[in-house]
């Protein structure tokens, strides 16, 4: 039994590490300068000073503040975007009886299965031909994430039963004003769930907006890093503030996420 | 439950207004007198040191200028994507790029570059600069540096083995082995950094014996070329003498010289601010020819990596845009002096060789490498690097590097490479 | 009943906007790039070659290559995946305070929500050969201090493996741990009582009952292994050779970095959708006839 208990949480512990190890990292190397990274001296040469001239030098970094606007704007509303058209249909899958729905649901499903590498050319030539290459309307488009989110609102039927339906019914409401009203209100949690990942999975696109954008007034942070990536002489440690602070929305969106739903994984799998 | 419903339809009513304003066009629009010229790393300030320098010479002009400073990849992989659109409003004025886009530029996209052969004589430059931005006799860019093939080295390690700077003077690879072992027994270094993968190397020897992976007209090289066996040979022998400090790619490039892991190094000459910023080495590095290959009078201790021509795109300012390239580029004295000294970007125009002012560098000791440099330019190999290179060259560097791990013989790898360059250079 | 028509077709609106975007963005380029894969030729000369660039494709050394790497991949990501992935949600579930539960299903699912782009540049910053894990390696005497951790095939491969574990492993141990919440816990406390070892429990009570999840997190993983761009683009750029060289590294460079072939670069990206579907289905068929073997 005892050794049981040490062998789980010993095994906990060093998953810990693991996992954490990464990120306590690159926060050292937050405090740290380029030729203290560089020149494998990362212990000897932290201080907070170096701190606030890195986290200085990023925020002056123009293109840095630029595509972290951007990233914010889109995935908002990428995100929201996603909830709207999702929880829609959602709603829809809720109340028609049909067979076919099924066979609807299993198209939105399928979509998930469909690798973005092979999306990526004919994505690009389409928005080519229409003229619409780096505009805001195609990222936003890029990055919604409707299959996932519709999915989740139909594996989480259950919290909508149909004898609400019934009762609104009997009441005279339209099915518009059900779905408005009601069942958005019951599923306000899957609303959250579905924000919270539809915001983290836009703000981490990277395949198909660093083809659809070319101008750089209107790179994301994804984009800007990639960009990052090749050139010659970099300062790592302003590098390395730039990641972290480039982390941080999605870290705070998920936070508040896992405030309003702790401990819940459950609704994954109904 | 109202509450709710606001929020929802404040959310749908945002959607609808981004929507609207997403099909908006997002670029500004370009006033007429705009010029924007795109450019990476040390070029980058080339284009910038341009722009001063034009404005200090005619204060009155009303054209604005906007340099764009890229990571290579990204400008190369956003100028693609822009020429595929066939629209040049998402291209630039004036961009630098490599010797060898060149040809893929002007095959696929020729209607879309600004012609220049009426704005400057090419007769000035060098021939193997002057044979790469030309297509049926038409000139297409400018050309601008070279990357001259040189060999730095480490002159306190190799006064460690007991030998002199003119010792490293012309080698052929024999020779250099040779050296190499004694400076290992000497010091322990090892003699030179090599990655296999990224045919660095392999590159500069090609064109140091005067070949390349395809022909001039497009058709693969590599059966029953004896110089390109020969390079291959050499290659394999510095690592089967054990002298080479091996890396998997560019970026331990710069490990490797800041602490010191190698004697030598072959590249082009744009290695030379690289090495310059690590202050504390000053002095200790010199820079002398790339060591030749033996078998054939045909092979030569110089070499070309890497060089680049400014591009003009054909856009309402391409006639203002082609003679400030001309005049800053290809014809001023300042701005050739400011990088030939500050980033040892030597000119490739033999006038502006001949005006250079030289400042003294104790970074190289008493070597005025500026001067060697132009002196190498004059006996680099033309080379026609046509289509494809950089294709072939990370399907062959992988291929060199089985070859040197021992996977395959040395014919069996020709084979290899035979194969590739039929599928990627006969789609021609 | 005309009445009832018209309400069937209104609900059907509700579906509206959720088809007609998965239709235009995936569906429509779907077989857009079917179309396009039939045209060869580069930059704008292009030419129809019918299924030439499927032809051409099974001759074609790096694609072949690549293939056998997303295996290679797939054999050591995966297994290390379940296997990490089951014993976290095992322990978490087991774990008794709350407060701790919350704190470590956080810290195990950071990793997950981090961009790649970010975490891969940075990865490639500490891993080449002067880095900070190479200093530890050097120092642990895994690693020679003649080479750098990118430098040997094993190595290199290992590497992208390490990350991708640790950048998935938190969201798949998330999706177990609901699973073994929904098993019947009074099973799982008798043989506890009866003094079973941890790995008994697990071989005889746990894996079988969350058997589908855990086909379900092979599938997941395995689509996500074949679509492997953004980690070895940005760290081994193919790796030393092509041992950590991926089909969609493949495709981007085909269509965007040298001479763009968007025929044949389609043609791969086709490719690698059908051999997903294959990968689940033989993942899918194999748990069936095993299941049904027991």
């Amino acid at each position: 039994m005892k050794n049981r208990r040490l062998f789980q949480r010993g095994f906990l512990a060093f998953s810990s590490v693991f996992f954490a190890f990464p990120y306590l990292l690159m926060l050292l190397c937050c405090l740290s300068t380029d030729a203290g990274i560089k020149g494998n001296m990362l212990f000897g040469s932290l201080s907070t000073e170096h701190f606030f001239s890195n986290l200085s030098n990023t925020f002056q970094n123009s293109q840095f503040i630029c595509a972290f606007f951007n990233s914010c704007l889109v995935s908002s509303i990428a995100s929201a975007a996603t909830l709207l058209v999702s929880s829609l249909a959602g709603f829809g899958f809720s109340v028609i009886r049909a067979s076919w729905s099924k066979l609807l649901l299993a198209v939105i499903v399928f979509s998930l299965f469909i690798p973005e590498v092979t999306l990526v050319i004919p994505t690009f030539q389409l928005a080519k031909n229409m003229k619409l290459l780096s505009k805001y309307i195609t990222l936003i488009l890029a990055s919604l994430s409707i299959p996932f989110s519709t999915f989740l609102f139909c594996q989480n039927r259950s919290r909508f039963p149909s004898d609400l339906i019934e009762s609104a019914k009997i009441d005279g409401a339209s099915d518009f004003c059900i779905y408005l009203r009601i069942y958005l209100g019951t599923m306000r949690r899957v609303c959250v769930i579905s924000l919270t990942i539809s915001f983290l999975s836009a703000w981490n696109a990277m395949l198909m907006p660093v083809i659809l954008v070319q101008t750089q007034e209107m790179f994301t942070i994804s984009i800007y890093l990639n960009s990052v990536s090749s050139i010659w002489s970099d300062d790592y440690a302003i590098l390395m503030t730039s990641l972290s602070l480039s982390t941080i929305p999605v870290l705070l969106v998920f936070f508040l996420f896992q405030k309003r739903n702790p401990s819940d994984p459950g609704f994954l799998l109904n | 439950m109202i509450k709710t419903s606001l929020h929802q339809w404040a959310v749908v009513v945002i959607c609808a207004v981004v929507a609207l304003f997403g099909m908006l066009p997002t670029s500004i629009a370009s006033e007429t007198k705009d010029i924007t010229i795109w450019a990476y790393d040390n070029w980058a300030k080339a284009a910038e040191k341009a722009v001063e320098i034009y404005q200090n010479n005619h204060p009155g002009s009303d054209y604005i200028f906007h340099v764009v400073t890229m990571g290579q990849d990204d400008m190369v992989q956003k100028v693609k994507v822009a020429l595929s659109t066939g629209a040049t409003d998402a291209l630039p004025d004036i961009f630098y790029d490599e010797d060898y886009n060149y040809a893929e530029y002007i095959l696929y996209y020729g209607d879309m570059f600004h012609e220049l052969t009426p704005y400057f004589d090419l007769t000035k430059y060098y021939p193997f600069k002057a044979v790469n931005v030309t297509t049926d006799g038409a000139v297409y860019a400018i050309p601008y540096d070279a990357g001259t093939g040189v060999m730095f080295y480490r002159t306190d390690l190799i006064q460690a083995a007991g030998l002199t700077d003119e010792d490293m003077d012309n080698l052929t690879w024999e020779q250099f082995i040779k050296i190499g072992k004694k400076v290992k027994q000497a010091t322990g270094v090892d003699m030179i950094i090599m990655c296999p993968g990224g045919d660095m190397e392999g590159r500069i020897l090609y064109q140091s014996a005067g070949t390349w992976f395809f022909d001039e007209n497009g058709r693969e090289n590599i059966k029953d070329n004896q110089a390109f066996r020969d390079a291959l040979a050499a290659m394999n022998s510095l690592y089967q003498a054990g002298i080479v400090w091996d890396v998997p790619g560019w970026d331990d490039y710069f490990a490797a010289i800041a602490n010191g892991k190698a004697v030598a190094l072959v590249g082009g000459s744009w290695w030379a601010p690289i090495i310059t910023s690590y202050q504390e080495q000053s002095g200790l590095w010199r820079i002398t020819q790339v060591p030749r290959l033996t078998g054939s009078d045909a092979y030569t201790n110089y070499s070309n990596l890497s060089g680049g021509n400014w591009f003009v795109i054909e856009k309402e300012n391409s006639e203002f845009a082609s003679q400030f390239v001309v005049e800053m580029f290809a014809n001023n004295q300042e701005l050739a002096d400011f990088m030939a000294n500050e980033y040892y970007i030597v000119p490739t125009n033999r006038d502006l060789v001949a005006g250079l002012t030289v400042m003294p560098h104790p970074f190289w000791g008493s070597q005025d490498i500026i001067t060697t440099l132009c002196r190498y330019n004059e006996s680099v190999p033309s080379v026609v690097y046509g289509l494809n290179a950089y294709e072939m060259t990370y399907t062959v560097g992988p291929l060199v590097r089985e070859y040197i791990n021992g996977k395959y013989t040395l014919d069996e790898v020709l084979v290899k490479i035979y194969e590739a360059a039929v599928m990627i250079g006969g789609n021609f | 009943m005309w009445k009832n028509r018209i309400h069937c077709r209104w609900k059907l609106l509700f579906l509206l906007p959720a088809m007609l975007t998965i239709v235009a963005t995936v569906y429509v380029p779907l077989v857009y790039a079917f179309y396009l894969s039939l045209f060869g030729g580069r930059g704008r000369k292009i030419e129809y070659v019918g299924l030439g660039n499927y032809t051409k494709l099974m001759s074609d050394d790096m694609f072949l290559s690549s293939l056998v790497n997303s295996f290679i991949f797939t054999a050591i990501i995966v297994p290390c995946i379940l296997l990490l992935g089951c014993l976290l949600a095992y322990c978490l579930w087991n774990l008794k305070s709350s407060a701790a539960k919350r704190f470590l299903s956080i810290l195990y699912f950071m990793p997950s929500v981090t961009s790649p782009v970010a975490y891969s540049l940075f990865f490639k910053q500490i891993t080449y050969s002067d880095g900070i894990v190479s200093g530890i390696l050097k120092a642990l005497h895994v690693l020679s201090d003649e080479s750098s951790l990118l430098n040997s095939v094993a190595g290199a491969r290992i590497l992208i493996s390490a990350i991708c574990v640790w950048s998935w492993t938190g969201f798949y141990a998330l999706i177990l741990r609901a699973a073994i919440d929904n098993i019947n816990e009074s099973a799982i406390e008798a043989a506890e009582m009866d003094g079973a070892s941890t790995s008994k429990i697990f071989r005889k009570i746990i894996l079988p009952n969350i058997s589908p999840v855990l086909v379900m997190v092979c599938i997941l993983s395995s689509c996500s292994i074949f679509q492997l761009y953004t980690e070895v683009a940005l760290i081994t750029k193919g790796g030393p050779g092509i041992s950590t060289y991926t089909m969609a590294l493949y495709l981007y460079r085909k269509a965007f970095v040298y001479v763009s072939e968007f025929g044949y670069a389609s043609a791969i990206g086709i490719a690698v959708f059908v051999l997903l579907i294959l990968v689940c289905l033989v993942i899918i068929i194999q748990k069936k006839v095993y299941g049904n073997e027991k």
